[in-house]
């Protein structure tokens, strides 16, 4: 078993198309992460932090923006930096808004004609999430469609972490997230009842398309 | 199996972006092989591929001994794939992908076997199977004992045999089978 096995998981190995080596959206996402937390300290350093109480509080709360996902699908965001929500915002707005976000923001884009933004929110300087309106009586009640745009970094399948006493808010979105993609060094999810999987391949083709020419 | 010059990994360590990217571009199609055979699903796996080389491209100077950089970089693509296959709600089916359909009966056989494994199986059959280290490699990988690691490749090699015995087995009895009965 173990030799046919291994022959077998060789010619299944081999038979991987690799795709090409994505240099730019590396580079891209290396100087847009977040700097690595410094492990390393020096002896003194780290007698100072420890005799600090004020010190070890703020090292604690690690916690800023966490995307995690429920066994059920639903999306959580977990923040201790929520903004209020801006409701219906300007091009201009999600411009700005973007601008200040830790990763290189690509906008969303190739919406269905007629789709309104109504509210704007970020959670921090990692993630900004976007309420539209979609046009079109056939949806009846489910018109909303919010577009999340996150850095990668803050996506995880656990739970978040503690933050010591700090206020953390939270914020679920139930379990009908259409789907997720990656858009050069961001991660795009949008959520909503309402739209057709052919809307929102046109999301994710202008999306990816947008961040490829690096707009 | 990731087999990169100790003078690459040492250059890219100085801190050279172009080292480091020459580095990121020698591992590129490990990092990917692995991640595909841990999520299955080709886009979730490029993606998981290349946080791993965002992660490597910036920790690569923490890393003290540059002889361990097979181990220190597998783990950290099996750890992003692990996340990333967590992130996905649904497996994308294996017929429905190319890359599985074009392969030889037997490959296919094994992806769908690989498939049916819970997640700490599959990690361990993949890097010992496909990326053929050794259990005690795989052991500082997953940063979990060699005996679990032996238990662990027991327990999926007992699930696999059993189901690449059925792919395997013929669907209708032939020759002396036939007339035996």
């Amino acid at each position: 078993m173990h030799a046919d096995l291994l022959q077998r998981a060789q010619i299944a190995r081999e038979n991987i198309d690799v795709p090409t080596f994505p240099l730019a959206s590396i580079r891209s996402a290396v100087a847009h992460a977040p700097k690595p937390t410094q492990h390393r300290r020096t002896i003194i350093a780290s007698i100072l932090a420890g005799l600090s109480i004020v010190a070890i509080a703020t090292a604690a709360e690690v916690l800023q923006t966490r995307i995690t996902f429920t066994p059920k699908g639903a999306m959580v965001i977990s923040s201790n930096e929520m903004s209020p929500p801006q409701l219906n915002p300007t091009e201009a707005d999600i411009l700005n808004a973007a601008s200040r976000l830790d990763f290189a923001a690509t906008l969303p884009s190739g919406l269905p004609v007629g789709t309104t933004a109504t509210q704007m929110n970020h959670e921090g300087s990692s993630a900004l999430y976007i309420r539209y309106d979609l046009p079109g009586a056939e949806r009846r009640s489910h018109h909303l469609m919010w577009i999340f745009l996150a850095n990668p970094t803050t996506i995880s399948g656990h739970g978040p972490s503690e933050t010591y006493g700090k206020r953390v808010n939270q914020v679920q979105f139930g379990g009908n997230q259409d789907g997720q993609f990656r858009a050069g060094s961001e991660q795009v999810i949008i959520v909503s009842n309402g739209l057709t999987s052919a809307e929102f391949a046109a999301i994710k083709a202008s999306m990816v398309r947008a961040a490829q020419d690096g707009r | 199996m990731i087999h990169t010059p100790t003078e690459l990994i040492a250059a890219a360590q100085r801190g050279d972006p172009a080292d480091i990217e020459r580095l990121a571009e020698a591992v590129w199609p490990d990092a990917y092989r692995v991640s595909r055979a841990i999520i299955a699903q080709a886009q979730a796996a490029e993606d998981a591929a290349q946080d791993a080389c965002v992660l490597m491209f910036r920790n690569i100077g923490s890393l003290r001994n540059p002889d361990a950089f097979r181990t220190w970089f597998y783990r950290i693509v099996v750890r992003e794939a692990l996340k990333h296959k967590k992130l996905q709600t649904t497996d994308t089916p294996l017929d429905a992908d190319p890359a599985y359909t074009q392969d030889p009966a037997a490959a296919l056989d094994v992806w769908r076997a690989l498939a049916t494994l819970p997640e700490h199986l599959r990690a361990v059959i993949v890097l010992h199977y496909f990326e053929r280290l050794t259990s005690r490699e795989v052991a500082m990988v997953l940063r979990i004992p060699d005996a679990t690691v032996r238990f662990r490749l027991m327990t999926a090699r007992r699930r696999l045999q059993a189901l690449l015995q059925t792919h395997d087995a013929p669907a209708h009895p032939k020759g002396k089978e036939l007339y035996a009965r």
